[in-house]
């Protein structure tokens, strides 16, 4: 009686998950088997009918697309570098150096907690806007120079679980300061690690209003780029071809789902360990 | 001898000590420069600047207005009918993005088999970018050439204009439910952290399913689903993408939803990035930083009513 009530139960939860998932995962089928209907098609199509694959060499031909991929890579670069070694190093030290004054300096991380985000970016847009640091890659090296206190909170709660006899083995084996956190630290890291790559991958591959206020439309990323993109017959500005933006939108989500998938369970590690407990 | 020893391992140690220190602010030195250099001082600029007419251009006739921009913003019918849209579009979608993510979290967290499948599955809308997301969705909105309509036609309902003014509502909360599986990892986290003998305890009592939410998986997650909470009333109050990218209109972040979803950080980033009107602009910022404050400081003051921190806590 019990077993067959468990069992009724099971199905039920599982048939809802099933639901669930189809309602989740549907709009990014339909946007999969639109960006192969004919590029000409004002029908949407519901499964795969038909396969045209020039859409793809067409969304990529008609904009500059490679350009604005390369533009992405450089953000992307400069934000991972930055995360890794700055972020990381910030949070390093938070959590497992002594020195008088360091709660006063954590509490600038917490300040900026504390800020909704605009309350930093928009008077810094208006700040380089007065200075005249336009169009340059070096208003994001300084930002990620500076680092973000999320991360670097998360990075000290991750490193402060560690018992401190870590340091004291490794300096009477002779390890150097620097040798500790390059061979102890970052290979104990490993999951926080993941986490940070893959925040400041999707935080720099998804961003179009930082380089919408800093960059001119030829050092656009992809996101900028495609946020107000419309393709249209070059003849015939009125015909708008939506499968072509489907296989541009396909082509922007990949990256970030391979990531995602190489990623993952450092990702589901990393909020099991790190846990934000309210 | 002994205190001679001693004492050098005390010199040594204070030695250790200070070398630690001195590492530390090497360590942090970049944080603090920067921290001071790019956050602090275009804060204080940007504070001063919302008090004067500044619009890029007029330096020679820049004055102090005093507080006129804050007053203005006040009385702006556009700010504060913006800031109307955005509670009521933060009223419904935050709720129901809480909901989602709860609910898809208790069916993942009684999955035994296929976690992993459906986990990424149903977490999936949370990481499609932004900009992706909007112009899927604005193509499957479309009136005549998209899925919604496609679907609903066959039950002989009349294709229907989802984004233009009567159903853009609608269609931006549509759009926000189903890309707000982002809670999902973390309240499966807490679901799986529920001990089990609770939920068996609560059985022999005679506590049906219902009363066992209530009674324990509620407080024992309480703590997420006020984090939750929290980041979505901030992230809310400052809403600004979606409507832009189902807004008509080809200039890109500068396209102007409708009015049912024209958000009050759509208004502000007209005024700066559109009009060059960063006076005007600043002030509008700073009255949102300090609205949301507001509601940050009541949302923490009502935690001790129903937040529930077990004895795990550290």
């Amino acid at each position: 009686m019990v077993q067959k009530h468990k069992l009724a139960s099971s199905i039920l939860s599982y048939t809802m998950l099933v639901l669930v998932s189809i309602i989740f995962i549907y709009p990014l089928f339909f946007l999969l088997a639109n960006s192969l209907r004919p590029y000409i098609s004002k029908t949407p199509v519901l499964f795969f009918t038909e396969f045209h694959f020039e859409n793809y060499y067409f969304a990529v031909a008609m904009i500059p697309f490679f350009q604005y991929l390369m533009n992405t890579i450089k953000m992307v670069l400069i934000t991972i570098i930055g995360t890794l070694t700055f972020d990381f190093l910030f949070g390093y030290a938070f959590a497992r150096l002594r020195a008088p004054g360091k709660n006063l300096i954590f509490k600038l991380v917490l300040l900026q907690l504390m800020i909704p985000g605009i309350a930093i970016q928009i008077p810094q847009f208006v700040f380089y806007n007065q200075l005249g640091i336009m169009n340059s890659y070096w208003v994001f090296i300084l930002n990620a120079v500076a680092g973000g206190a999320y991360t670097i909170f998360l990075v000290k709660q991750f490193l402060t679980s560690f018992p401190l006899e870590i340091e004291e083995a490794a300096k009477i084996d002779g390890c150097s300061r620097v040798g500790i956190i390059f061979r102890i630290f970052v290979p104990l890291s490993k999951p926080l690690l993941g986490l940070l790559f893959f925040n400041g991958f999707n935080a720099s591959w998804n961003d179009f209003m930082g380089p919408q206020m800093y960059l001119t439309a030829e050092k656009y990323p992809l996101a900028t780029a495609l946020f107000g993109n419309v393709y249209f017959l070059p003849n015939k500005p009125e015909v708008t071809l939506e499968p072509l933006t489907m296989a541009a939108c396909v082509l922007f989500t990949i990256p970030v789902v391979v990531v995602f998938f190489i990623l993952q369970k450092y990702l589901v590690q990393g909020i099991v360990t790190t846990g934000i407990k309210g | 001898m002994q205190q001679q020893k001693s004492g050098q391992r005390k010199r040594f140690k204070l030695n250790e000590r200070k070398r630690d220190a001195i590492f530390f602010y090497i360590l942090v030195a970049p944080f603090v420069i920067m921290f001071f250099a790019i956050k602090v001082v275009p804060f204080i600029n940007g504070l001063y600047l919302s008090f004067t007419n500044y619009t890029g251009y007029n330096y020679g006739r820049q004055e102090f207005v005093g507080l006129r921009n804050y007053f203005r913003v006040l009385v702006d019918d556009h700010a504060m009918r913006a800031l109307g849209q955005t509670f009521l579009i933060g009223v419904i979608t935050v709720p129901l993005g809480l909901m989602v993510g709860l609910f898809s979290a208790m069916l993942l967290n009684k999955a035994r088999r296929g976690l992993g499948i459906f986990r990424t599955i149903v977490y999936l809308p949370a990481i499609i970018p932004t900009v992706a997301t909007g112009l899927m969705w604005k193509i499957i909105f479309n009136k005549n050439e998209g899925l919604l309509n496609f679907l609903l036609a066959p039950l002989g309902i009349e294709p229907i204009n989802w984004l233009g003014y009567d159903y853009i509502l609608a269609a931006l909360i549509i759009m926000m439910t189903w890309s707000s599986t982002g809670t999902l990892l973390l309240n499966l986290a807490a679901l799986q952290n529920i001990p089990e003998a609770l939920y068996e305890a609560a059985s022999i009592d005679g506590a049906n399913g219902w009363k066992k939410f209530w009674k324990i998986t509620i407080p024992m997650i309480s703590p997420v689903l006020f984090f939750n909470l929290l980041m979505g009333i901030i992230n809310g109050l400052q809403l600004y993408a979606q409507p832009v990218l189902l807004a008509p209109g080809t200039n890109g972040v500068l396209n102007l939803p409708l009015k049912p979803t024209y958000t009050y950080m759509v208004h502000a980033y007209q005024q700066i990035l559109g009009y060059s009107r960063f006076g005007y602009g600043l002030a509008m910022i700073w009255i949102l930083v300090i609205l949301i404050n507001v509601l940050t400081v009541i949302v923490l003051k009502t935690q001790k009513y129903w937040v529930f921190y077990g004895g795990t806590e550290d």
